[in-house]
């Protein structure tokens, strides 16, 4: 399996200050990566290097196994992008829209027009000009008009934005489709966890700018993923049982009143043990929960792990 | 090239500009009525030979288009940097060098054929209505014509590079007051009569704002590849 899109060291530097700092990410082709990373973090920027609109202060950016350059301009007929948010023609209608769409990209399937608006669930809207439309609707419009020309890449920043959780759900089914039934490889950012995880087979984490981690989804569910969550009124007492009595040392306290057990497979503790041990202790238990690890566990202790460093 | 300039067409509605341009046609010509009938003091001047006649209005015509072509500069290329959709524009397979020329080259011509036509249309209107009212004290040669003819030539190509100068003021900042606040100075400043005495008289200096308004749009040209887009 190739990639579709390798950087190296990749770093952009606005006005002395480092906004994005020696990124290497590669995306597998096929795929559909999720960029994740709070408001801020360089997700845009980076973005913007890969479809050219900004240019990296150092590093390489490697697209279709070409080295992008200011004059690359072949490659960007293979991809279709929403940058920041999708910008139209606002006082055109959705369709000259489009249409403007297919005549630069060098495109002349009329049907597919219609094809990618019923995709996106985007209908008798074609003649309504897009500034009267909603943000929601605009990023549907916004996610057609990168579709239409089926390019082999596509790259959407933030595309669950100002949407509906049905509008979300369906945006989800979309990307599956397209990566599933077109093979085509996605990009995709967002500041919110829960969606990534359900869509991505790749994760990079990227906090001020800075890739923090580039792992795949199924690495990250067989790891350490599930832990047994005890709330307590003493959590000094537990946790010496717990250490004492049972010899579990893969704890952590979480609070006051909360502590995680995590298990790894078969040395792990049951729950019944942890039970019996902590009554006969004479520790209160206000409850006992058996969780699993989200990604959002997994990207919150990323990144509070690289506060405490800075 | 002609492809893009033909969507640039499209995009914008430019047809409709031609509205404005027979708008501001019909205002010269009222303005120059209104020096013909009724201030008779100030047209005795104005009016004395078929030579400062044209002049006068030539001016106008400059003046109103250099101006008229800094709003297509400010709907066509700094507000497509101003709503960002020049990241849609830059992300096509297409060089941003020609996109930009495509943009500047539609600038060009529109003051170059507005002001040609503007000029020959006015001056010939003036031409017949003299006839029937016989203000000017001259009689018209075909020598005057002629070197009307080339005059009026030259001063559209002028008038079509200078247009371009408002650009660079418009691009510092993507500011659409800055590029039409900067065409009213230009255009102004080339056009006052003082003592029967203009700039552009002096046949170097609309010829150097030309080139210098060619250069403006050949080093942003120049440099469209190697910018960042914010």
């Amino acid at each position: 399996m190739g990639y579709i899109l390798k950087t190296s060291h990749l770093t952009k530097t606005f006005g002395g200050q480092e906004v994005v700092q020696d990124v290497s990410m590669k995306i597998a082709r096929g795929e559909i990566y999720g960029f994740l990373g709070p408001n801020g973090a360089g997700k845009t920027t980076v973005m913007k290097m890969i479809t050219n609109l900004v240019k990296p202060t150092a590093g390489e950016i490697e697209i279709f196994g070409e080295k992008l350059t200011d004059k690359s301009y072949s490659v960007l007929k293979r991809m279709g992008s929403i940058i920041e948010y999708p910008v139209f023609y606002d006082r055109l209608t959705a369709r000259e829209n489009l249409d403007l769409h297919c005549e630069y990209m060098g495109f002349y399937d009329k049907k597919a027009i219609k094809d990618a608006l019923e995709l996106v669930n985007l209908q008798n809207i074609e003649k309504k000009a897009v500034k009267d439309f909603s943000l929601g609707m605009k990023q549907r419009l916004g996610i057609a008009r990168a579709i239409i020309t089926k390019p082999e890449f596509l790259i959407l920043d933030e595309p669950i934005n100002g949407l509906d959780p049905v509008g979300i759900k369906e945006l989800r089914d979309i990307f599956k489709m397209l990566s599933q039934q077109f093979g085509i490889t996605l990009l995709i950012s967002s500041h919110i966890l829960g969606e990534m995880e359900q869509i991505a087979d790749t994760i990079g984490v990227i906090r001020a700018g800075r890739l923090l981690e580039e792992v795949a989804m199924s690495t990250i569910r067989e790891k350490n993923t599930e832990y047994i969550e005890l709330t307590t009124n003493d959590y000094k007492k537990a946790a010496f049982v717990l250490e004492n009595k049972l010899n579990i040392r893969n704890y952590k306290v979480i609070d006051d009143k909360c502590l995680r057990i995590y298990s790894d497979g078969s040395d792990g503790v049951s729950q019944r043990d942890l039970t019996k041990a902590l009554v006969q202790e004479n520790v209160d238990i206000e409850s006992l929960n058996l969780k699993r690890l989200s990604l959002e566990d997994h990207f919150l202790s990323l990144i509070e792990g690289g506060e405490g460093v800075a | 090239m002609l492809k893009l300039m033909r969507l640039e067409m499209k995009k914008y509605k430019l047809g409709g500009l031609l509205k404005g341009v027979i708008i501001c046609n019909l205002a010269i010509m009222a303005m120059l009525s209104m020096i013909y009938f009724t201030d008779k003091s100030d047209s005795a001047e104005t009016f004395a030979s078929y030579h400062s006649l044209f002049e006068t209005i030539g001016a106008f015509v400059r003046i109103t288009f250099i101006i008229f072509a800094s709003t297509i500069i400010t709907r066509i290329i700094i507000d497509e940097y101003k709503n960002k959709t020049i990241n849609l524009m830059f992300v096509y397979p297409i060089s941003r060098k020609r996109i930009m020329a495509a943009k500047l080259t539609i600038v060009f011509l529109f003051t170059l054929i507005t002001v040609l036509l503007s000029n020959v249309l006015l001056d010939g209107i003036v031409m017949l209505a003299d006839r029937v009212y016989g203000f000017v004290p001259e009689t018209l040669t075909t020598d005057m014509l002629t070197a009307q003819a080339f005059s009026v030539l030259l001063s559209s190509v002028a008038a079509a590079g200078i247009s371009l100068i408002p650009l660079y003021f418009g691009m510092r900042k993507h500011s659409v007051p800055f590029t039409i606040v900067s065409a009213v100075l230009i255009a102004s400043l080339i056009s006052q009569t003082t003592n029967g005495f203009n700039l552009s008289q002096i046949i170097a200096i609309p010829v150097a704002l030309c080139l210098i308004g060619i250069l403006i749009a050949y080093i942003t040209i120049r440099n469209v590849d190697t910018k960042d887009v914010a």
